[in-house]
């Protein structure tokens, strides 16, 4: 009788514990723990994959790096990798704080999942990417292709629509791991891929032979790619949504990872708040006034963050294009400080 | 003495009834607190989602599907590709498994080499590095479209898989009838060679009618085949056999077969030497006393282990989402990630699996009382 007493009372400590699970700030859990933990993709050269010593560089891992200087003060990031198909459910669940994984946004992913992207880091469109020997210059020629999709991506409803528009069918095979995908089309298996076109560069450039592939110049669908967070928390959402804006003003501003000092002595009042050499800029959201100073001396600002990751600084020598400042005909605009 | 037993029985019945209750009452709990989580933190929940338009298509289903029907169906047409290669892989594993056993149990030493050598290598080797393995010799090796074997006029090998013509109706009920006949045909065998004048007649009318009926069918016209006809990057029309669905049916017969090979070698080792003995003091053959003495007592040791195998073998169909097969759980990840509904999607797949799990294990119930004595 004690016995099934006793069990009784665990199993109703348990249940109830799961109900009283009151949300900590994420801001404190992370200042507690020390560290940021940064969901990040498995490996794409550019947006987030491990260097020779295990650390992750690329465009994501550099903004993951940014928040955490922010809170911390330092880049202490904890990084884990995560497949598309487990990378929300992780996030749901409280494994990692902040998914950086060139993650688009949609409407379902938005408002059914309990998420929000804070911030845009890069404005992608969907492509295509076929050998050159077809002689296909255009996704309408690809009348009863056979396309390669990877699972857990918008790829999948994304590309039948296009297809379905153009009055054209394909048939899809639709594969979970990232390297069984690209490995069925260099053997031929489908005679397309479509994916983001920034990956499918990368895809391209690191191909055998990339000049027997060709990007066709069809951009299917818009792809915004940011980081993600959980919804619940407003506060943690304002520190990566303001990082993010950090980044961008900074260029604006002409303030790169070198001349913070410098930039530190100006007399402009606005450059004077944004730098915390006058308080102001940090209290709103609960950090240090010299976060955004710390977060540009780690990481730099914008431009220097996309041309080391992907652009004139890499491999992929990507163009600014969609993703220069608004003054420069793009899509990254930032609101005031 | 009777009230003792009554009250005993009250007693028991009482503690049932409050047990099922409490467990009943705990589940109903951890449910509902799940579910007003899920609601604190924004996510949806609920089964409605499965009426929403999908809108992604499948590279093949057994069931008429495209992307405008309801996610509900998607998980049906993934459900028929499940059953489609786990019944096909079933048969194919007990006949490599029962190849693999005879091989052992012969006494011929090379025979008995090879079929160790098969099951050691494939045995010890997980079962998705063995999928992989099978579906890059598909895509690698196979020649591409434009240089695809022709193996018959119609059939064609390639790395988009094997095409073959498609009979319609009309030869399929042909085929069916041919089927009947030499069914028949087999089955009185025995007594059309008792009587003896008119039955040669007979026979001689149904082999013509089991060879004749398609080919006649064909020429008048009355049935035709479904081509399959080149295009410009597919083979259209025709039925295939994708090299996702040859890489799972193969790489899953070959699994599976190992161990019921195993299993049926040790049932027929597990029969008692004194059976063939006797067997053979009754006059009977080899061939003979294994099929009539030793073989039905293997059969009645080995079945519970083989309907396990079987029940493996339809969990292991479920690893098709790693080479592109759209079996349930595959075409259940592209509605999940879509929608978001994880919990709701993981309760159809256990759900899913378990109800054809539960219904083979009735069958092989039924098959047990058969062999029981």
């Amino acid at each position: 009788m004690r016995k099934i007493a006793t069990v009784l009372a665990v199993v109703a400590t348990a249940a109830t514990g799961f109900a009283s699970n009151a949300q900590a700030d994420m801001v404190d859990t992370i200042r507690d723990r020390g560290q940021l933990v940064c969901g990040v993709h498995t490996g794409l050269v550019g947006f987030g994959a491990p260097d020779e010593s295990g650390e992750w560089q690329g465009l994501d891992p550099d903004y993951c790096r940014a928040v955490a200087t922010a809170i911390l003060g330092e880049p202490k990031v904890k990084w884990v990798p995560l497949s598309t198909q487990a990378r929300f459910t992780s996030l749901q669940n409280g494994e990692i704080d902040i998914l950086a994984q060139n993650s688009t946004m949609t409407l379902a992913r938005d408002a059914s999942l309990g998420l929000t992207f804070p911030a845009f880091n890069f404005y992608d469109g969907q492509g295509l990417l076929i050998r050159s020997d077809l002689g296909v210059t255009e996704s309408k020629e690809l009348d009863g292709a056979t396309i390669c999709i990877q699972q857990g991506t918008t790829s999948e409803y994304v590309i039948r629509n296009h297809f379905t528009s153009l009055g054209i069918s394909f048939t899809p095979v639709v594969i979970e791991s990232g390297t069984e995908f690209f490995s069925a089309f260099f053997g031929d298996r489908c005679d397309a891929i479509t994916s983001d076109l920034s990956q499918l560069a990368v895809v391209r450039l690191t191909s055998d032979k990339p000049d027997d592939y060709q990007l066709l110049p069809d951009i299917i669908a818009k792809s915004p790619l940011g980081p993600v967070v959980r919804a619940d928390d407003k506060h943690f959402e304002n520190v990566v949504k303001w990082t993010s804006f950090a980044l961008l003003t900074a260029e604006e501003l002409g303030i790169t990872q070198n001349n913070v000092k410098e930039m530190q002595a100006s007399d402009n009042a606005d450059i004077q708040k944004f730098l915390g050499v006058t308080p102001g800029v940090g209290e709103l959201l609960g950090l240090n006034d010299d976060w955004i100073a710390d977060v540009i001396s780690t990481v730099g600002n914008y431009s220097e963050i996309f041309e080391r990751n992907v652009g004139a600084g890499s491999p992929l020598a990507l163009k600014r294009g969609q993703n220069a400042l608004w003054s420069d005909g793009g899509l990254m605009y930032s609101p005031l400080f | 003495m009777n009230l003792n037993h009554r009250m005993e029985q009250l007693r028991h019945s009482a503690i049932k009834a409050i047990t099922i209750s409490i467990v009943i009452f705990f589940v109903w709990l951890l449910a509902d607190m799940v579910r007003q989580r899920l609601e604190q933190m924004g996510i949806h929940t609920g089964f409605d989602f499965l009426q929403n338009r999908a809108g992604y298509d499948l590279s093949e289903s057994l069931i008429n599907y495209n992307g405008d029907d309801s996610y509900g169906r998607a998980l049906l047409a993934g459900f028929s590709n499940t059953l489609k290669v786990a019944f096909s892989s079933i048969f194919a594993a007990i006949a490599i498994g029962l190849l693999a056993a005879s091989a052992m149990l012969s006494g011929h030493p090379t025979a008995n080499r090879v079929a160790r050598l098969y099951i050691r290598i494939v045995r010890n080797t997980p079962l998705l590095l063995q999928l992989f393995f099978w579906f890059g010799l598909f895509t690698i090796s196979l020649p591409s479209m434009r240089e695809r074997i022709t193996l018959m006029p119609g059939v064609y090998l390639s790395n988009r898989g094997l095409n073959f013509p498609l009979p319609d109706l009309a030869i399929w009920l042909g085929f069916a009838f041919s089927l009947v006949v030499l069914t028949a045909l087999v089955l009185f065998r025995a007594r059309l060679k008792v009587s003896s004048h008119g039955s040669n007649a007979l026979t001689l009318a149904a082999y013509l009618l089991v060879l004749g009926t398609v080919p006649f069918l064909l020429v008048a016209g009355f049935g035709e085949f479904d081509m399959p006809a080149t295009g410009r990057f597919a083979i259209k029309g025709g039925g295939v056999l994708t090299p996702e669905f040859l890489t799972l049916f193969i790489g899953l017969s070959i699994y599976t077969g190992t161990y019921i090979a195993e299993t049926l070698r040790g049932a027929v080792q597990a029969v008692a030497r004194g059976q063939n003995e006797a067997g053979a003091s009754l006059g009977l053959t080899r061939a003979q006393a294994f099929r009539l003495v030793v073989l039905p007592q293997a059969t009645r040791i080995a079945l519970p282990s083989i309907v396990s195998e079987v029940l493996n073998l339809i969990k292991n169909s479920s690893l098709g989402v790693a080479v592109g097969y759209p079996d349930l759980v595959s075409v259940g990840n592209t509605a999940m990630n879509q929608t978001g509904q994880a919990i709701e999607m993981i309760a159809i797949y256990m759900v899913a699996y378990v109800t054809i799990n539960v219904v083979i294990t009735k069958l092989s119930k039924l098959m047990e009382a058969r062999y029981a004595w």
